[in-house]
């Protein structure tokens, strides 16, 4: 029966309504700024109504639920790109200091290489005085120094990339962790049958931070307990049971720089191929072939240099020391001691016996402009191109000089370097789509919030007084019938 | 135009009234305020209609009520039937009205007390020069909000 007391109750679930949804928008503005915040907002139904003669009399609203805003094939979208977005960044911040160590200016040492070539070719003008020497030590000098500079700093890049793998994979796991935690306290408030919204907002932020580093898919169940899969192996890193630890444990062998699973037991190494593991990952392995480029530049030119200076190693002394067991590296390449005490040791005529004679430090001058094979790898290659009697190169087609060799290392790490910012730059714009359709989604404008109140009110205000004149009018006809 | 013509005319009106405040009930509850505005077109609309019928009513009879109108015998019984059916329609559309009204006070009352967090939020103190060219602390700038709505 429609009384009094009914329609006050009916008003009464409103105001509560009305006070939960005013608390709701509340908690939404004050969060506007609130990283990883999502917007929530108020499940309303009609209550239970009751028949009374031969309609139905309603009792008001009641509140069903307060929803956290959120599209969960846009967060896996956006998860899977910060997980791409991950692998150019940490690429990027690799490659740039491998851009710096294998400069190609006035610094780098192309300029060092022509430098000492140029000695050799002013040794050959002059032969007779130890000037032309002493340049040609100090400038080869000055080439083995930056050799072994190069090779530290690519040294200590790799060091620094394989730890901040490792921090990068403890970090992972301490994510992984922190995310269990927070699963079980939503598997709990879950339970009581409220949704843990703010809870599932942190553990959103975890995800996303997680989702960088490697790439992940993750499953919901009923009580949002999550699932999260390593999407490059399909290994499960965290199971819906929120009190049994993980199988598998991400690691790495500092030893190897491999990174893979293990499981208590054994590791395994993987291929990740996304996310900020994987780029330092592949940056690591960029970076370990030019150090090797680098070694075969400093094996060429100290091999060949020598070969051409001592008739291969039967008479004068080599200007590039060797050691006994061990070849040419970047790291180890030195001028001879021998050499350095006295510079009349290198020798720059055919015999020694001719006055003026250059010919020696000419054909090492025109090593710069020689052909070399594509690959030389060993004395077998120099050799064919080298004739020791005329001290003379032959052309070899499709060969490249000493200064192509190192112009190609540059070539290189400037393609990959490019390729991996021509990437970022896709990724960055379709992440900056994808963040503005989720904050369109879960995000909460002030602006539009208070325009479109704005407008409410004013929208109310014409409904009350329709319903005024209406109600009035309605009493005129009545009381016309009575 | 006589009282049958009227009676008819108001009856379905106000059917068509019922309808209108059981629809806006539901978008009351919904909060949608787009379907809102198409059913206050709606209702303006019938306002102007029953405002129509009502002049009708005026020039031909008056003041008078139902009981003191002379209506032939041939019609009284379907005039007594209308009468019936708008009271039935008058108690089901009274009793939506009452509380359509109640919800868009409440919803009124919402929007005043979003748009008071949405001022408090907006408030930011910082500082400024004052008058004396000096710096001055916790200034308050009020974000330009119409406050009488």
């Amino acid at each position: 029966m429609p009384g009094i007391f009914s329609t006050y109750n009916t008003a009464l679930k409103g105001l509560r309504s009305n006070a939960l949804a005013t608390q709701t928008a509340s908690n939404n503005i004050a969060n506007a700024d609130t990283k990883g915040y999502s917007r929530q907002r108020l499940i309303l139904s009609e209550s239970v109504p009751y028949n009374f003669a031969n309609f139905q009399i309603g009792t008001g609203v009641d509140v069903t639920n307060i929803e956290r805003v959120r599209d969960k094939y846009l967060d896996s979208q956006l998860w899977h790109e910060y997980a791409n977005h991950g692998t150019f960044v940490a690429a990027q911040a690799v490659l740039e200091q491998s851009e710096i160590i294998f400069a190609f200016d006035d610094t780098g040492l192309n300029a060092t290489m022509d430098a000492m070539w140029n000695a050799w070719s002013d040794l050959a003008e002059s032969p007779e005085g130890t000037n032309g020497r002493t340049i040609v030590l100090q400038a080869t000098k000055t080439f083995t120094d930056m050799m072994n500079q190069m090779s530290n700093q690519i040294d200590t890049l790799e060091a620094d990339t394989l730890n901040l793998i490792a921090n990068k994979v403890d970090k992972v796991n301490s994510l992984i962790g922190d995310i269990q935690l927070l699963s079980d306290q939503i598997y709990k408030t879950s339970l009581k049958g409220v949704d843990a919204n703010d809870l599932e907002d942190q553990r959103g932020v975890l995800l996303d931070e997680l989702s960088a580093l490697v790439n992940i898919s993750v499953e919901y169940d009923e009580f949002s307990r999550i699932k999260i899969t390593e999407s490059d192996t399909g290994t499960e890193i965290l199971g819906f049971n929120t009190k049994t630890p993980p199988a598998y444990k991400l690691s790495i062998d500092i030893s190897t720089g491999e990174v893979g699973y293990d499981d208590g037991t054994d590791f395994t190494a993987v291929d990740l191929k996304n996310g900020e593991i994987a780029g330092n990952l592949k940056a690591l392995s960029q970076v370990r072939a030019y150090k090797d480029s680098l070694d075969d530049l400093a094996f060429t030119v100290a091999t060949t240099v020598n070969y051409v200076l001592t008739d291969g190693n039967t008479t004068g002394t080599p200007i590039f020391k060797i050691s006994s067991g061990s070849e040419f590296t970047a790291k180890t390449i030195q001028v001879n001691p021998l050499v350095e005490s006295d510079v009349s040791l290198i020798r720059a005529g055919l015999t020694g016996a001719v006055a003026g004679d250059g010919s020696r430090a000419l054909a090492i001058s025109q090593l710069s402009m020689a052909r070399l094979p594509a690959a030389v790898a060993d004395l077998g290659d120099f050799l064919a191109t080298y004739n020791p009697a005329s001290m003379s190169f032959t052309y070899a087609t499709g060969a490249r000089t000493l200064g192509d060799i190192y112009e190609d290392i540059v070539s290189i790490v400037g393609s990959d370097l490019n390729r991996v910012n021509t990437g970022l730059i896709t990724e960055e714009a379709l992440i900056a789509k994808l963040e503005a359709r989720e904050e369109s989604i879960s995000g909460v404008s002030i602006d539009e919030e208070t325009v479109n109140l704005i407008k409410f009110a004013d929208l109310y205000g014409a409904n009350a007084k329709v319903i005024s004149t209406l109600t009035e009018m309605m009493d005129t006809i009545l009381n016309m019938v009575r | 135009m006589d009282i049958l013509e009227i009676l008819t005319q108001q009856r379905d009106i106000l059917s068509e009234l019922n309808d209108i405040v059981k629809e806006e009930k539901q978008v009351l509850i919904r909060n949608d305020n787009r379907a809102l505005s198409v059913l206050l077109e709606k209702k303006v609309d019938l306002i102007n209609r029953l405002d129509e019928t009502e002049q009708k009513r005026l020039s031909a009879y008056g003041e008078n009520k139902i009981t003191e109108i002379e209506i032939p015998q041939k019609d009284r019984k379907t005039v007594d039937q209308l009468v019936k059916e708008i009271k039935d329609i008058y108690d089901e559309v009274k009793s939506y009205q009452e509380i359509n009204m109640l919800l868009t006070h409440q919803s009124i009352e919402y929007n005043n007390n979003m748009i008071y967090i949405i001022q408090q939020a907006l408030m930011k103190s910082g500082s400024g020069y004052s008058e004396d060219g000096k710096m001055k602390g916790d200034v308050t700038t009020k974000p330009y909000i119409d406050e009488s709505v």
